[in-house]
């Protein structure tokens, strides 16, 4: 027993420190931010996978794992569908929240868990793709999809939706509603603004960014009014409209452009139209993206599958499950999108490059001005 | 006019429900040994509990010099209890065990560790002290558990069967050393035992119980001379006792033994036996004859059992030896058949 | 003691340790010295070692620690002592109510807080729970005093009572037989409890992000920012590895001050001899499981009956019998409950095995052996789940030991944290059998075997089970490591909460409400069903 106990001792010993010889070298992290020279955006070098008419063929019957955020839900029959055209089986992969999905992918860069990630973000897309997480790949609908949101110019990601990061109000709440973030460091609206924590939450983000890019350097004079305007902060979406927005304790809240029409769809009993209102003025453009994971066994059964994420079919799919917009403009909206979906005239967007390179100042210099 | 020791009045208990002792009285003088008999099961243990303070009575009254007691909560009574499993603190040495008590009365640490040390030595555990409990046999324990009980010199000292699981002769020999401490320190106990002999040489008076209530008491001579029930006699070892032919006639119960009719006038139960000590047998020539069973020794005098008319375990005090089918003649006194109640 | 009657399979002996040993290796060692070895350089140590806030962090954490299972340990003697000492007709059902909060989602149950400090108004006081430490202790105690619990209802009853009726008459006050006879002899389940209770609140997560109102950081929390949302690998393995070191610490203190206990020759039915609960006491403690363990339950059911035409069942028909071309079903629920309780018995069950071979590991008759066991078995509970599940990401992905995709991670996940509970349970179980029994058997003519299955298991039965129901509770509220692993998408009950819960409408947020309450109710049954024979019982022996 004790020759057992010696052996456990000295394995353990040896594995920590062969371990550490070999990840000494290892600097897979994103926190050194010397690559400010150059955009993460540029060309990476990588080599663009190309999808030929004999690989099509070949991939019948292969299965490929498809990784997505926790609160991601796939359309009913869609990969069905998908099976039923190219023979090939999806596995959808649940990770936590995006933040977690990529710094998943950036540690397996280049032997991941699985081969196309879904709903990497614009406010995450460097730190992807500064770790090569990625590999290019131009889908056959590259042509219908918007330009605007073709942030990657080495086609190493493709867009798939966007949303919209606006405050929410409840109709007829105010007398006289606010119409611009600026509105909130108003004494009307004391005590009435419930948002949440940047750093855990991605509306809570968006507004921070939002606030960043209209106000510039004087974003943290903005921030500070608003403390002493009484505002609450959650750490997630669902505390924040929940807890505060549903039960009348705080009547604005930061949620998506989407809500409102979500509110009208799952309202019952049934109402005539949504219960709450946006506020069009500085939302933040949140845009989703998907891609080919690089590393993976199976390309061509890969980039048949970002085709399809971005095919008109599954473009109308995503508005009613996900209450995110079609990034292919031949998709149509549903009805109810049509009916109640405000027009937002300019969605304030920041390059994922300055998004990358300031986002931990921002969130540390966030939580210095509001939390402590 | 205060009467120097314990006296129970009307004491009743109840345990999960159950009646367990039922209106029980008695007195026991100070520095006396009183040794409680009875089967198992009959309540001696929720006695002694009570007595303690462990378990609370539903009815009557504990008085010590005339003082009732029954208020006092447990821990100040100053009345010590050995059990049956000797209840050792697993956790604390045996220095430390026996020195619990003198904690618990504050005396200071040196003058307590000088009585533990001088009480380790009287029950002859002289350099015990840093043992640990498990490490001890069982007469070991139960000396310690003496020792811890004596320490805060309590005025009554309660024994729970504590000698149950000693054999023979460890069990005389511990036996002996308790009572003579207790004997010499003057301190008054109760002794819960159901060995008869030992009742004999230590207690000054007895009490029988079953199912809760009073059987019979007095003073080890008085039962034993008038042992009145068939469980009293039983308990105290005496013999021979069996079932006899009865039939009641006129007031009078008819008892038909080898040696003729007995007639009895006492009415108190509807059932008998019939009680024939070997001492009251003599051996005539002129006596009915017997056939020996049996022959065996008990406590370094012979005896036989033999067999006549519907008795067939008949104990005979035995000088002459004698073997197995031989017959012997025997002749009895009517009178000195004793009638008891069942 | 045990390894005497199994030398005669010595065999058995050597495979089981073996094979703790080997799952220990491959699905926490490895991972775990993976991802932690990303921290291993001088300048990371020392950059992490001296950031003001990491320092604050790690103070922080371990002062909540300390004080939240404290006081968890108190509040658990005293439902306990209760519990233990006398007879009352809704003690099981009051026992089990402190179990619950043990399964519930934490997101569950810092919103019913939330509303508690509400509905008590106590928003804005000093008293509230909300963004404050006070906040995270009071729920940490919701959480983890049924450890406590738990442990104190089997293990109490086996002491010698008599040694308190002993130092009752030596003249000891009610006071001080609790404190010097009862206690120290509870010592070594009371540790048991204790350490596993600061292990749950050492690397709490859940509970400090979401009430402690983002004010107040943990190393934990520290890790998960750092790791998921900053992609500062290194930062987060250093402080990984603190938060290890810590541990460790914690569990080598620990263990020297476990000793074996007596074993009990007293096994007479306690019943008759107890010392009385005043009935004062016994209302008071009635009052307080049902005020603090059932407000917050009761928050959530009120919610999951509130639509807004009044309160019905409305929410419990949609998520148990919707169809799936009805509005408001996008989401299996029915398929959810299905797939929760096969993975969360499929991890009891791994957890229960293995966790039953390493008990006899604790229980050794080496000494080193028994005490470095005490130390690894419970690893996995005080390393961060972050960090375990990134782990397993890099390290189970290549050739044989391709796993980290696999469906079977997940359970096996839950089951490694559920096997130092089982193990730790069972050990003290096993440490209080009298071997006299064992021998008495052998006389019988009763083989080791036969003696393991007739007397050992048996008696330990019960304590296996309480850990095992443990196991099943942790799989079920989908605790630690698993959030942070890739896994194929089935939805379970936890997943399926926090999906109603991140989607706006009236009827989603309802029927996230519902679904909790029903997960509190089937651990609940599951939870009862196990303890069957219940730690409560007083026909022991």
């Amino acid at each position: 027993m004790k020759f057992i106990y010696n052996l456990l001792k000295i394995t353990a010993l040896t594995s920590l420190v062969v371990f550490s010889l070999t990840n000494c070298s290892n600097d897979s992290d994103g926190a050194s931010e010397n690559q400010m020279q150059q955009s993460c955006l540029d060309d990476s070098g990588l080599t663009e996978f190309e999808l030929t008419e004999e690989a099509k063929d070949s991939v019948r019957g292969e299965s490929i794992d498809l990784i997505v955020y926790d609160a991601f839900l796939a359309p009913e029959g869609a990969f069905e569908r998908f099976k039923d055209e190219t023979g090939i089986t999806v596995n959808i992969l649940t990770s936590a929240d995006t933040g977690t999905m990529v710094s998943q992918a950036v540690l397996t860069s280049g032997d991941p868990v699985g081969d196309v990630m879904f709903g990497i973000d614009n406010t995450f897309l460097c730190r992807a793709l500064n770790n090569d997480v990625f590999l290019p790949y131009t889908p056959s609908t590259w042509d219908e999809l918007s330009e605007p949101l073709k942030l990657d110019r080495a086609g190493r990601v493709t867009p798939i939706d966007y949303g919209d990061i606006c405050l929410n109000y409840w109709e007829g709440g105010f007398e006289a509603p606010p119409t611009s973030i600026a509105d909130l460091t108003d004494s009307r609206f004391s005590s009435e603004f419930v948002t949440q924590n940047p750093e855990t939450s991605a509306p809570g983000m968006g507004f921070l960014l939002s606030s960043i890019a209209v106000f510039g350097d004087d974003w943290e004079n903005f921030w500070t009014e608003l403390r002493a305007n009484d505002i609450a902060i959650r750490s997630g979406w669902s505390e924040a409209y929940y807890e505060d927005f549903y039960s009348g304790e705080r009547n604005i809240v930061t949620s998506y452009a989407t809500s409102p029409i979500a509110e009208y769809i799952f309202a019952d009993p049934p109402v005539e139209s949504p219960p709450t209102a946006i506020i069009a003025d500085s939302c933040f453009r949140s845009i989703e993206f998907t891609g080919i994971l690089r590393g993976t066994d199976s390309p061509a059964a890969s980039a048949l599958l970002v085709d399809f994420l971005t095919s008109v079919y599954f473009q109308e799919l995503i508005p009613e499950t996900n209450f995110v917009l079609p990034a292919n403009e031949n998709a149509e909206l549903p009805e109810v999108f049509d009916l109640f979906l405000e027009e937002i005239p300019n969605p304030v967007t920041i390059s994922p490059d300055l998004i990358d390179a300031n986002r931990n100042i921002w969130t540390e210099r966030w939580t210095e001005l509001v939390l402590r | 006019m205060t009467f120097n020791g314990l006296e129970i009045a009307e004491l009743s208990a109840e345990l999960g429900g159950k009646r367990v002792l039922e209106s029980i009285n008695f007195s026991l003088q100070r520095g006396n040994v009183l040794a409680i008999l009875g089967p198992s099961g009959c309540g001696k243990s929720t006695l002694l509990k009570v007595i303690a303070g462990i378990v609370t009575p539903t009815d009557g009254h504990i008085f010590w010099n005339s003082v009732d007691i029954l208020k006092t909560p447990a821990h100040k009574r100053g009345i010590g209890l050995m059990f049956q499993n000797n209840a050792l603190f697993p956790h604390k040495s045996v220095h430390d065990n026996i020195r619990f008590g003198l904690e618990m009365l504050s005396i200071p640490k040196d003058e307590a560790n000088d009585r533990t040390v001088d009480l380790l030595e009287l029950v002859g555990l002289k350099d015990y002290g840093n043992r640990s409990i498990d490490s001890l046999s069982g007469g070991e324990s139960q000396r310690v558990a003496l020792a811890r009980v004596l320490a805060p010199e309590p005025k009554l000292v309660l024994l729970d069967e504590p000698f149950n699981s000693l054999d023979r002769s460890l069990r005389r020999s511990l036996v002996d050393q308790v009572f003579e401490i207790l004997r010499a320190k003057k301190i008054t106990s109760i002794h819960v035992t159901h060995e008869g002999d030992e009742a004999s040489l230590f207690s000054d008076s007895i009490l029988i119980i079953e199912n809760g209530q009073i059987m019979n008491q007095g003073t080890f001579a008085e039962v034993i001379d008038l042992p009145m029930n068939v469980l009293s006699a039983d308990l105290l070892g005496l013999r021979t006792i069996w079932v006899p032919d009865a039939h009641f006639l006129d007031n009078n119960w008819i008892f038909s033994t080898p040696w003729g009719v007995k007639e009895y006038n006492g009415q108190e139960s509807e059932r008998y036996q019939l009680l024939l000590r070997p001492d009251r047998i003599q051996l005539s020539n002129d006596g009915l004859e017997a056939i020996v069973t049996k022959t065996f020794h008990a406590a370094g005098q012979k005896y036989v059992h033999c067999s006549i008319g519907d008795l067939n375990n008949l104990t005979v005090l035995m000088d002459d030896d004698i073997s197995v089918g031989e017959s012997i003649y025997l002749a009895v006194d009517l009178d000195s058949i004793e009638v008891l109640v069942a | 003691m045990i390894s005497r009657v199994l030398t005669k399979s010595n065999r058995a002996n050597v495979i089981s340790l073996l094979a703790v040993l080997a799952f220990y290796l491959i699905f926490f060692f490895y991972p775990i010295g993976n991802i932690l070895s990303i921290g291993f350089s001088l300048s990371s140590f020392e950059q992490a070692l001296t950031s003001v806030s990491v320092r604050k962090a790690l103070w922080f954490t371990i002062w909540q620690a300390t004080v939240s299972t404290a006081l968890s340990v108190a509040i658990g003697l005293c439902i306990s002592s209760v519990f233990v000492r006398s007879e009352f007709r809704f003690k099981r059902f009051l026992e089990s109510l402190t179990f619950i909060p043990f399964v519930m989602p934490t997101v569950v149950v810092a919103s019913a807080f939330i509303s508690v400090n509400e509905l008590l108004t106590l928003d804005g006081t000093p008293l509230s729970l909300q963004g404050s430490a006070l906040g995270i202790i009071v729920a940490h105690i919701f959480f983890n005093t049924s450890i406590v619990v738990r442990t104190l209802t089997s293990t109490w009853p086996m002491i010698d009572f008599e040694s308190e009726q002993a130092a009752q008459t030596l003249g000891a006050s009610k006071f001080r037989i609790f404190f010097q006879i009862t206690l120290p002899q509870l010592k070594s389940g009371l540790m048991s409890a204790a350490s596993l209770a600061f292990l749950f609140t050492f690397t709490s997560f859940g509970v400090i992000l979401i009430l402690g109102g983002l004010g107040k950081a943990t190393v934990e929390t520290e890790i998960w920012r750092y790791a998921t949302q900053r992609t500062e690998f290194e930062a987060a393995a250093v402080l990984g590895i603190v938060q290890l070191l810590v541990v460790v610490a914690m569990l080598t203190i620990n263990n020297k001050f476990l000793t074996t206990d007596s074993r009990n020759t007293n096994l007479r039915s306690k019943v008759q001899y107890m010392h009385p609960v005043s009935k004062l006491r016994k209302a008071a403690n009635t009052a307080f499981i049902l005020g603090f363990f059932g407000l917050p339950f009761v928050v959530l059911l009120e919610r999951s009956l509130r639509t807004p035409t009044g309160h019905s069942f409305l929410y419990y028909k949609q998520v148990l019998w919707e169809s799936s071309d009805e509005r408001f079903a996008i989401f299996g629920t029915r398929k959810a409950i299905f797939n929760s309780l096969i993975w969360g018995s499929l991890a009891m069950g791994i957890a229960t095995i293995v966790g039953l071979l390493a008990a006899y590991l604790l229980t050794n008759r080496s000494k080193s052996i028994s005490q470095f066991s005490g130390v690894f078995l419970l690893l996995p509970l005080g390393a961060s789940g972050v960090l375990l599940g990134f782990g397993i990401l890099i390290s189970l992905n290549t050739g044989f030991f391709n796993f980290r995709s696999e469906w079977w991670i997940v359970p096996v996940a839950q089951g490694l944290l559920g096997v130092g509970i089982v193990a730790r349970i069972s050990s003290n179980a096993i440490k209080k059998i009298d071997p006299t029994i064992r021998h008495a058997a052998s006389t019988l003519g009763a083989s080791s075997l036969i003696i393991w299955r007739k007397i050992d298991y048996p008696i330990i039965a019960k304590a296996v089970l309480a850990g095992s129901a443990f196991s099943f509770a942790l799989a079920l509220g989908e605790f630690g490591a698993t959030s942070f692993l890739v896994r194929p998408q089935r939805p379970t009950i936890p997943t399926t909460i926090f999906s109603l819960l991140g989607r706006p409408g009236s009827s989603t947020f309802g029927q996230a409400m519902a679904l909790s309450v029903i997960l509190a109710v089937i651990t609940w049954i599951v939870v009862s069903l196990l303890d069957r024979s219940g730690s409560l019982s007083t026909n022991d022996f």
